[in-house]
């Protein structure tokens, strides 16, 4: 089944700035897709605008379909209905769009009770169980906490808890594993390796990580001033690249196995 | 030779004495010779900026000895602050922030060199274009201001601005990790290229094992506070021992592992331990630690020239004990 599928689509901010240009792609159910290129490329403009989640003075062009309806054409209720149901996101950092001065898990509460969930204890036993599921055993004290009392690390995995609560189809994720230590990425990474095998969710990422991007992804686009210059299986991106721009990406990458560098 | 720099037995323990005491270095010691490129690897809140903030005076020590250029710099005054100043530079991750955002970027080179008495001012204009050019840009971007170069551009003058006047020693914190792939591995070359020709001594900070790898010589790697591992940049993956580097060196994604790595699942990081009362920092995450772990300290050995360890129970065996 196709989930997303973009044609000739283009994001301009302003009347000036064209963020996106003239970007057509095809997602099915399952895959895990990485979108990579520096900053400034248009990858997280892209990613927002599958969500209806662009600022205001953008304006989109072309054709935006997810689950085979125009995205353009829907309604803001529809679209909210949508968002957390079938279609969850994660950022670079939880932490960063979490209420400050509010505990986790009466975060956590008021978003199941937007999407129809009724009574606390209900609220609570599902909170417990997600926690559980991405490995945060003492789910007691990270509902009790604010958020800035979690590590990194336990902040992205109630992200990734909450995002998944709703057993949404696709995850969108921003620069999921941007934020984090090296230790605690391949950690998070792990997690949504799990999303896929345990529950089948296609995933959409974005990421500068090239090494991340390889690793989970069956297909990788490439992003350059807003085209999407490369897109294909990750094996014949890495080994095969068809394009300038993604030979020079992948020369530059400084790899462990690489020779000490000598002037 | 003389190491340039020197920390026998260095800590800094935030809020000493109080309820709330974090040490945020301990007992760390660490030579690095004149001409050699040194590494502080680490993840986040082990303590290597920290390192660098106090050899470079930003911080003060609680207990142990800085020695730089043949002097005990631990507790000296203003004046011989200003004149280390002159012997140490630092570049930081963000270059953006280290520029007057209307200072125009020659002015930014000129400032250095007379300032720090390298040249009279007529003559400054001159040699900041020369450094310009020995940071491969085109000596015209002098005129710009911050904002209308590129952060790679940038960071190439504050390199530029740090070497001019002629220090001892650079501290590189972090001082590729905010630029893109593209500039950080031209940033990189460039490094290289001019510790060689100028004989530099760079003591480098970072997060990123493979962009650490790729520059220094010497490596040493940091987990809560303290040095668990010294070792020769070459080593790194066959001859090292430490579970925690072997931990850093498995954390790396790299774009060739596709399917073929296995990620073990943890949920512990450096965040949740590494400040036991007793026993080894890294007891609580380490697969291999035992009870001799949980009670004793380990100390930092020599297990070749220059590998050290710090560990009980260190996987390249062989040479310990």
């Amino acid at each position: 089944m196709e989930i997303l599928k973009l044609e000739h689509a283009s994001i301009t901010y302003d009347g000036v700035k064209d963020a996106v240009r003239d970007v057509s792609l095809s997602v099915e159910e399952g895959q895990i897709v990485g979108i990579v290129g520096e900053s400034g490329s248009g990858k997280s403009t892209l990613l927002h605008s599958i969500l209806g989640l662009l600022p205001r003075g953008a304006a989109t062009k072309g054709r935006f379909e997810l689950f085979g309806k125009d995205i353009r054409s829907m309604s803001e209720k529809d679209l909210l209905r949508m968002r957390g149901q079938d279609v969850a996101m994660i950022f670079q950092d939880t932490g960063r769009y979490m209420n400050p001065i509010s505990r986790v898990g009466k975060q956590y509460t008021e978003f199941l009770q937007v999407h129809g969930m009724k009574s606390k204890q209900e609220c609570r036993e599902v909170e417990r169980e997600m926690l559980s599921r991405v490995h945060l055993h003492d789910a007691d004290r990270v509902l009790h906490s604010y958020p800035f009392e979690l590590s990194g690390g336990m902040r992205q995995r109630v992200g990734i808890a909450m995002a998944m609560t709703l057993r949404p189809k696709l995850l969108l994720a921003d620069e999921p594993t941007s934020a984090l230590d090296v230790t605690v990425q391949a950690q998070v990474v792990f997690e949504m390796m799990e999303l896929r095998r345990k529950y089948g969710t296609t995933i959409i990422m974005v990421t500068h990580n090239m090494g991340v991007a390889a690793y989970m992804s069956d297909v990788i686009g490439v992003m350059q001033h807003g085209k999407m210059v490369e897109w294909g299986k990750t094996e014949d991106v890495i080994s095969h690249p068809t394009q300038e721009y993604t030979k020079a990406l992948l020369g530059s990458i400084v790899e462990l196995g690489d020779k000490r560098m000598t002037g | 030779m003389e190491p340039i720099l020197e920390l026998k037995n260095v800590s800094k323990i935030f809020g000493a004495g109080t309820a709330h005491e974090v040490p945020a270095v301990r007992d760390v010691s660490l030579q690095v010779m004149p001409g050699d490129s040194v590494g502080i690897v680490g993840e986040s809140g082990c303590g290597k900026s920290t390192v660098a903030r106090m050899v470079t005076k930003l911080t003060d020590i609680t207990s142990g000895e800085i020695w730089f250029d043949g002097e005990n710099i631990t507790r000296i005054g203003e004046k011989e602050t200003r004149n280390v100043y002159r012997k140490i530079q630092m570049v930081f991750q963000d270059p953006y922030s280290v520029f007057s955002p209307r200072m125009q970027v020659g002015t930014f080179l000129e400032e250095g060199l007379v300032h720090f008495g390298i040249c009279s001012r007529p003559e400054a204009r001159k040699q900041a274009a020369e450094w310009m050019e020995r940071v491969e840009l085109s000596p015209e971007l002098m005129e710009r201001l911050p904002h209308q170069l590129s952060g790679g551009q940038l960071q190439r003058v504050v390199i530029a601005r740090a070497i001019s006047i002629r220090p001892k020693l650079i501290i590189l914190d972090e001082a590729t990790s905010a630029l893109d792939v593209s500039v950080q591995k031209q940033v990189l070359k460039l490094l290289v290229r001019l510790q060689k020709e100028l004989n530099l001594t760079y003591l480098f900070i970072g997060h990123d094992l493979a962009v650490v790898r790729s520059l220094c010589e010497r490596i040493a790697v940091m987990y809560a506070g303290q040095i668990v591992e010294v070792f020769d940049s070459e080593d790194l993956g066959h001859n090292t021992g430490h579970p925690y580097t072997q931990k850093l060196l498995g954390s790396v994604f790299s774009i060739h592992d596709r399917n073929q790595k296995e990620i073990q699942l943890e949920t512990l990081s450096m965040e949740d331990s590494g400040y036991e009362k007793q026993g080894c920092v890294y007891q609580k995450r380490c697969p291999h630690a035992t009870e001799k772990c949980r009670t004793e300290q380990p100390v930092m050995e020599a297990c070749g020239t220059p590998h050290r360890i710090a560990c009980w129970h260190p996987l390249c065996g062989g040479h310990h004990h």
